[in-house]
């Protein structure tokens, strides 16, 4: 199926350099047209492009019965993608903020993520949405809602935070033959400094992989998503003292990559968790655990994390800022760990 | 085969027969289980006396809905989705005893392989979709069957056995929303128990005397039957079936809560009527006892559930 690609999911093609956004779009068109099965179905995102014009084109290109615009109904529109994906279809639904996901928490965990172990089959459908702070979007349209899922046996979550995984991870996501919550981050939709040109060839990035964003012998950083550029700038400041940290990014939270974290912290011994996600049950408290299960004797440091505080995701610029992890905690608590 | 037994007129295509020898095979199936799950705590629990006695009167608009339907075995026929505790759907649309044993005694053989009870699992070859607790929340799934067989131009339609207790939460209107915008072929039959639960008390679940009422709200077209008339409730069923089917969105139909044991109701109709003589309805009650038995010593003589390598997810 070979459709008139508009300009802005060609970039590729045309060997220009794409952002996240783009990277994200690009995957949707291309999976679109190699597979007839796979349609998109969320609020605005057909006339009107979505909120944030992921899907700009796509209704021209595909037509209303691929992209559809759906009343305001997460759980409505969720349950649906589970009946269509029992059909032998692959439908990918847009969270316009994936703060709204929570509407859908009852149908995701009883209905998708049980009904392969039910005997009622794989549920080959994506979630994907826009998470994060940063952006003074308040409570509501900022949340990060990896570990509201993390939980429930029979998900995935992707959480990418570049472009080339973006896009290689969510082709994966839609062929995959099970539920897949995939999260993109606000601030790295059109973060200039993300602009990367692309393979122009069909790739795929495995999903359930982690990958080394820098090398180094001092701690490992493991983290995701935005945190994985905060990470990298503080790491490039504590290289001036000497001090060398290896950035692990998950790319994948469910399944985590065991591997790759205890791989890394067997070779540095010191271990600093990094995520936006709030503190208590976030996912710094399972690695921990793990860690300790599985790589305990080659500790040289306590485990430490930087992650938002224990709140809702404040709107005021002051609060927020104080809210979020910024560079200067994930130094502080590198540096201690470092010094340990 | 042509029938007086209800109220309206006769329905050329409803089937006594047919009707009386699921009902017989869904009666003794819902009979031992019961006694299986009160005889052996391990297997079930107390209110299953109460769901028997609640179904003793569901189970003929059961039949008299599912036999309506195209139900076929190579996946060209409708798709049905039970309530959580229906047995008598499921056996028209191919489920059979020694199936509903092995979940009940949770069997690795059984097709949700120990993962789930009931007659709940999926096999869209038979047409069956399985139901999750909350049952509401079927109808949004439900939705997104019927968008599929839309996209797909088909003529089969999804069916939705629901209770009046499940339009009280949200996903009932979600679902019914999107697939009333969408235009899928979906009917919607909603029983009205008057028991949200099964569990026997009475809360009301609307303030509208009719379920049909609500139809204008969604824009789409609906029904009633009373709840013991099994000919019109059949009748009914096929007239909502052929209007999904052919392109008129979703259809909703109302059954009022029926009152009469369904089984010894229809029962004491086929003899009175002279159609069937004593001897040939306890031939059918002996073949389904005999069927029941059977069915049981093979579940009980196969191993329980097992966990394989690769069940746990993360």
């Amino acid at each position: 199926m070979s459709i008139d690609r508009p300009e802005h999911v060609s970039k590729t093609a045309n060997g220009e350099p794409v952002t996240f956004l783009e990277a994200i779009s690009e995957a949707l068109w291309e999976e679109m047209e190699r597979d007839p099965s796979v349609f998109l179905m969320g609020e605005d995102i057909g006339v009107y492009g979505g909120a944030f014009k992921v899907t700009r084109g796509f209704l021209d290109g595909f037509g209303p019965e691929r992209v559809i615009d759906t009343p305001i109904s997460e759980a409505g529109f969720t349950g649906a993608a589970a009946g269509a994906a029992h059909m032998g279809l692959r439908p990918v639904v847009e969270m316009q903020f994936m703060d709204f996901i929570s509407p859908a928490y009852d149908v995701i965990t009883n209905y998708i993520a049980t009904s392969r172990y039910r005997g009622s089959g794989p549920q080959p459908l994506v979630i994907r949405g826009p998470v994060g702070g940063g952006n003074r979007g308040g409570p509501f349209h900022s949340q990060n809602v990896e570990m509201a899922f993390f939980h429930t046996p029979g998900l995935k979550i992707v959480y990418p935070s570049t472009p080339y995984d973006a896009k290689g991870l969510l082709k994966a996501a839609i062929r995959d033959d099970d539920p897949v919550i995939f999260e993109e981050h606000k601030g790295l939709y059109r973060a200039p400094y993300l602009r990367e040109i692309l393979p122009t060839d069909d790739y795929v990035v495995t999903i359930g992989k982690a990958r080394t964003a820098r090398q180094g012998e001092g701690l490992t950083v493991v983290t995701y998503g935005l945190m994985v550029h905060r990470s990298l700038e503080a790491a490039e400041r504590l290289a001036e003292e000497g001090v060398q940290m290896e950035v692990l990014d998950l790319r994948t939270l469910l399944p985590l990559d065991d591997e790759a974290i205890m791989t890394s912290v067997k070779k540095t011994g010191r271990l600093l968790v990094v995520h936006e996600d709030t503190r208590t049950g976030g996912i710094a408290g399972e690695i921990a655990i793990r860690v300790n299960e599985q790589a305990f004797e080659w500790l040289d440091a306590p485990i430490l994390r930087v992650t938002s505080i224990d709140a809702p995701v404040p709107y005021a610029a002051a609060l927020e800022d104080h809210f979020l992890p910024g560079v200067s905690d994930i130094v502080e608590a590198a540096r201690y760990l470092a010094q340990y | 085969m042509a029938s007086d037994l209800g109220a309206r007129a006769p329905d050329p295509d409803f089937d006594p027969p047919a009707f009386f020898t699921l009902i017989t095979r869904a009666r003794a199936l819902r009979r031992a289980l019961a006694e299986l799950e009160l005889s052996s705590p391990e297997y079930g629990d107390p209110s299953s006396d109460d769901l028997l006695r609640r179904n003793r009167r569901e189970e003929g608009v059961e039949l008299a809905v599912a036999l309506a339907l195209r139900a076929r075995t190579d996946g060209s026929g409708d798709i049905l989705i039970p309530a959580r505790d229906s047995l008598a759907a499921p056996l028209a649309f191919g489920a059979t005893p020694l199936e509903v044993f092995r979940q009940a005694m949770g069997r690795a053989s059984a097709p949700t392989g120990g993962w789930e009870g009931g007659a709940r699992w999926t096999d869209l070859d038979r047409g069956l979709l399985a139901p999750v607790s909350p049952e509401g929340t079927m109808i949004e799934v439900a939705s997104g069957v019927g968008l599929s067989l839309r996209m797909q131009a088909s003529e089969r339609i999804v069916v939705v056995l629901a209770g009046d207790g499940s339009s009280s939460g949200g996903a009932w209107h979600e679902g019914l929303n999107f697939a009333a915008v969408q235009r899928v072929p979906l009917l919607l039959v909603v029983i009205r128990s008057g028991s949200p639960t099964g569990a026997g008390g009475r809360p009301r679940h609307s303030r509208l005397v009719s379920f049909l009422d609500k139809c204008a709200g969604y824009g789409i077209e609906g029904d009633a039957a009373d709840g013991d008339d099994l000919p019109a409730i059949h009748r009914a069923t096929a007239e909502r079936a052929n209007r999904a089917r052919s392109g008129a969105g979703v259809q909703l139909l109302e059954i009022r809560a029926p009152e009469a044991d369904a089984f010894q109701t229809f029962r004491s109709q086929l003899r009175s009527s002279g159609e069937f003589e004593e001897p040939e309805l306890s031939r059918i009650e002996d073949d389904a006892d005999a069927e029941l038995r059977e069915a049981l010593e093979t579940a009980r003589a196969e191993p329980e559930a097992f966990l394989t390598a690769g069940a746990e997810a993360q």
